[in-house]
């Protein structure tokens, strides 16, 4: 395999779609459109086409949503709408707060280098959405939601504004991305000896006033620091990176920047402090609801002094190595004969993902997997939700086309086998695949000690 | 929320049909005349006016705005098209509680259904996974399918015995109701994707006898084009093809009625409409054609009208499809045929039925899309399939329509799912088997039980 293919590649995400209008017949045949809008029709963001031109457009769906809302005369009970599925063609709804998403696919039968056809995974359809949201109220806190309750025709896309491309991204990364769709950050794998001195370095900085800390690249986490008792939401981490993958000047030199993290605190922002050293490759990230210019310069001072203490330990050679080397290629599958992929979720929000990368634009297989994986991961979950205590630690699924799904312990492995393999060496892949993921050896993958 | 919370029953809100090209005749037609010109049935029929004036606007309106989505098809789609015959489209939406379902059966014919689900009760929610929290609603853990089953069903069996006569629309909702719920107007969803016949284990011997009786059955009336037999709810044997032998079958049988010709029990189900006998399908009308006033009653196979009779004899049910008969005359010597002939044939058949529900109980169900045959074992720790095992064998049932072998593990229960060409077999196993000792499993149960199916 091309190594070059396995790089970091950034999602084009500035293109304009401005000339593209509901008059024309391409605007509904999109293989995957999407709309935000408040909940009284007014535009906020439509993927392809200008939210002035769609304003007539939306307005008759929100009047749609609305009388359907109110179908029967009896029911007093305000209903959610999920779903409408005609033929081919899906429109997947997301009601959060006074805003509504609105994902519409068409499920044509695309046939890729590989023969596979794809269709849209549903599950990962409501993660993008989600995601969606919580970019969106990043973008303009919380408070959005305030306004339109108290002014429903209030114009929230005027507040998008330039932050436009940073919703198109989420849309990418939430269709694309394995991080988005199973809810966990991508860690980055090493030594547990590395692990445990980088971390040690990060607890020695800590700073007052700073809620975490993160030493990430715009893929990778590489380790994170939280303050005691502090939870630090795997969505605002993914939010921090988006935004890293969106604006590539917050790679170069320091940077002191205003920031909402949903997770934290949705009303209002937070100051991070973000700094790319090593050739702009890693950065620290702190987090601090203290903006006073002392703090930046506390923030400075102990970015500084633990880039000298890696420094002084020739870290820089060890970690380039080491993101050199990743995404990694087990042994495992190095000849796909047997196993061609595989992901590992770890309960606690985190990821392992071979041979490609987590964000940006990957290649036709991987999109392939995602889909397969996504419906394997819902199916776990809808049966983690129904299914009786005693029988959740036992879920194993195949099917012959060679996706599966099994979860050993701490950890959710989803995979891709030869389609053509009998049943007994399944078996044993599978058996490989526990191995690999024991827990004595997670710590090799997983940031796990508590921070 | 555990699996015993889960429930697939529904009710049926709100079903109504109209044709959105239909043009009032009224002179200077309002508003209003136009929505009541299109308004062809609806369903409960004491629904308040303006609410179904505003549905069937609704309906049309967004089965018009949504199919804007749909990509159009490409030449080669659109040949198929050409060739195959006109199929039902379909639309649903999926609310919280309810699912609506917008089938076009024609272009000027347009079902609406509205299924309002039972009651899940709120689980706690974990805000920041919006999935996990969500998944335990219906839209996310069943899929299309198992909705547009419904309509479909309907619509099949309304032109089965009704063809295109709208005018009976009302009487048929009720029975169609009547006939699928479970108690009162309560439907489930499951009911609808499992429609199957039972095959009886008859030998070549049994099936020539039979076969001889029929052919000279068929001998005493020119006119008789197909027979469909069974016995005691078994499937023996149809000349017409086995989808449309499901839907005789569910006719008469309904839900729990028995196969005897216990008039009291049968007049419970269906009761008799006197002034329109064309609505209900009584057992062993051929006995009635001696009578006075006996009027035949219709079916509609491949759009042509047809007269049906039917034959019930201790267990055994014959129904006789005819072409439009002028005179019944013949018919009386088809029932002394009958008659004189089948006594033998049940007397073999009641052996055969009681050895199959004397049949070891094997851990397998087989599940096919025209036969459900399923036994539990006694060895499985679950003796009886919960809503969710139901869910996961659905799951199972239409994964198999694009993989040749899908197997879970969840639940309690393994679920090995296999398909040979058309034939789906669906294993069932204790959970506590081992992954590497599961096919061995499997595979035993699959040489002793169907030694010569190719499974």
């Amino acid at each position: 395999m091309n190594t070059e293919s396995y790089q970091y590649k950034p999602h084009v995400i500035n293109v304009s779609y401005q000339e593209i209008s509901p008059d024309i017949p391409e605007f509904f045949t999109h293989k995957r459109h999407v709309f935000i809008m408040t909940n009284t029709g007014r535009p906020i963001y439509v993927r392809y086409g200008s939210e002035i031109k769609s304003s007539i457009f939306l307005a008759t769906i929100n009047a749609i949503f609305q009388k359907f809302l109110l179908f029967f005369f009896e029911d007093k009970e305000k209903q959610n709408l999920f779903k409408i599925s005609h033929d081919k063609s899906n429109i997947y709804i997301l009601q959060r707060n006074q805003i509504t998403y609105i994902c519409t696919t068409n499920n044509l039968q695309v046939y890729i280098q590989l023969l596979y056809s794809t269709q849209d995974s549903e599950f990962i359809i409501y993660q993008m959405l989600d995601f969606l949201n919580t970019q969106l109220i990043s973008i303009v806190t919380d408070q959005a939601n305030v306004h339109l309750i108290q002014k429903p025709n209030y114009d929230l896309g005027f507040s998008v504004g330039g932050s436009r491309n940073l919703l198109t991204l989420a849309i990418k990364n939430g269709l694309y991305s394995p991080c988005i769709a199973f809810n966990s950050i991508c860690t980055l794998p090493m030594t547990v000896t590395l692990r445990s001195f980088i971390h040690n370095n990060l607890k020695e900085i800590k700073v007052s006033n700073v809620i975490a800390t993160l030493l990430l690249t715009e893929t990778y986490v590489i380790d994170i620091w939280r303050q005691k008792n502090m939870e630090f939401k795997t969505s605002d981490i993914m939010i921090i990176q988006s935004m890293i993958q969106g604006q590539g000047q917050l790679k170069k030199g320091e940077n002191w920047i205003p920031i909402c993290l949903p997770g934290l605190s949705a009303m209002g922002f937070v100051y991070a402090y973000i700094n790319f050293f090593y050739q702009n490759t890693i950065g620290i990230v702190m987090i601090s609801d203290d903006n006073s210019l002392d703090m930046f310069t506390k923030c400075k001072e102990a970015a500084q002094t633990m880039i000298e203490k890696f420094d002084s330990n020739k870290l820089q050679q060890t970690l380039f190595s080491s993101l050199q080397n990743n995404p990694i290629t087990p042994k495992c599958i190095e000849n796909q004969t047997q196993i061609k992929h595989f992901i590992v979720r770890h309960t606690s929000g985190q990821l392992f993902l071979p041979m490609f990368q987590a964000f940006g634009i990957n290649n036709k297989t991987f999109k392939f997997y995602m889909q397969q994986y996504g419906e394997l991961y819902k199916d776990f979950m809808i049966s983690q939700s129904l299914g009786n205590q005693e029988t959740k630690q036992n879920y194993f699924v195949w099917d012959s086309k060679g996706f599966g799904i099994t979860q050993y312990h701490d950890v959710v492995i989803m995979f891709c086998f030869n389609e053509l393999i009998e049943f007994q060496q399944i078996v044993q892949n599978v058996h490989i695949l526990h191995k690999m993921f024991r827990t004595e050896e997670l710590n090799n993958f997983f940031i796990l000690k508590p921070s | 929320m555990n699996q015993d919370q889960l429930n697939f029953d529904f009710s049926l809100k709100a079903l109504f049909f109209f044709n959105p090209l239909a043009i009032p005749t009224v002179p200077k037609p309002s508003e209003q005349d136009q929505q009541d010109a299109k308004l062809i049935y609806y369903y409960p029929q004491n629904a308040n006016i303006e609410e179904k004036r505003i549905q069937t606007g609704m309906a049309e309106g967004i089965f018009q705005f949504f199919a804007q989505f749909n990509p159009s098809p490409n030449i080669l789609e659109q040949q198929e098209n050409k060739n195959k015959n006109e199929s039902l489209q379909f639309q649903t939406i999926h609310l919280e509680q309810q699912t609506h379902i917008i089938c076009r059966v024609k272009e000027d014919l347009f079902l609406f259904m509205t299924l309002a689900h039972q009651k899940i009760p709120k689980i706690k929610t974990i805000v920041e996974d919006y999935f996990f929290s969500e998944c335990n609603k219906f839209h996310f853990s069943l899929s299309k399918n198992l909705y547009t089953n419904i309509a479909e069903n309907f619509v099949i069996n309304f032109e089965l015995f009704y063809g295109q006569d709208l005018t009976q629309l009302d009487q048929y909702t009720q029975r169609w109701i009547l006939c699928n719920a479970r108690s009162g107007t309560i439907l489930n969803l499951f009911n609808f994707q499992s429609f199957s016949l039972k095959y009886a284990k008859i030998d070549a011997a049994i099936y020539m006898h039979l076969q001889s009786i029929l052919t000279l059955g068929r001998q005493q009336e020119e006119q008789i084009t197909d027979f469909i037999a069974f016995y005691a709810g078994y499937f023996l044997f149809s000349t017409l093809p086995h989808q449309k032998a499901i839907l005789f079958k569910e006719h008469y049988y309904g839900s729990g009625l028995p196969w005897s010709n216990f008039e009291g029990k049968i007049n419970q189900k269906f009761p008799p409409y006197t002034d329109n006998q064309s609505a209900y399908l009584n057992f062993f009308n051929l006995r009635n054609i001696v009578r006075e006033g006996f009027s035949t009653q219709m079916v509609y196979i491949n759009k042509q009208k047809k007269n049906i009779f039917t034959y019930l004899e201790k267990q055994l049910f014959i129904i006789v499809i005819a072409n439009p008969l002028k005179d019944l005359q013949n018919l009386q010597k088809l029932v002394n045929v009958f008659q004189k002939s089948i006594d033998k044939l049940i007397y073999k058949l009641d052996i055969i039925i009681e050895q199959n529900l004397r049949q070891d109980l094997v851990k397998f169900i087989y599940f096919n899309g025209v036969n459900l045959a399923y036994r539990v074992s006694s060895q499985l720790i679950v003796s009886k399939l919960s809503s969710e095992n139901l869910r996961v064998l659905q799951l199972v049932y239409e994964k198999l329509n694009t993989s040749n072998q899908y197997v879970i593990r969840t639940a309690g229960v393994w679920f090995y799912g296999s398909k040979v060409t058309e034939r789906k077999v669906v294993y069932i196993l204790p959970a506590n088997i081992p992954l590497s000792k599961v096919e061995e499993e499997v595979n035993k149960i699959a040489d002793q039980t169907f030694p010569n199916l190719l499974l």
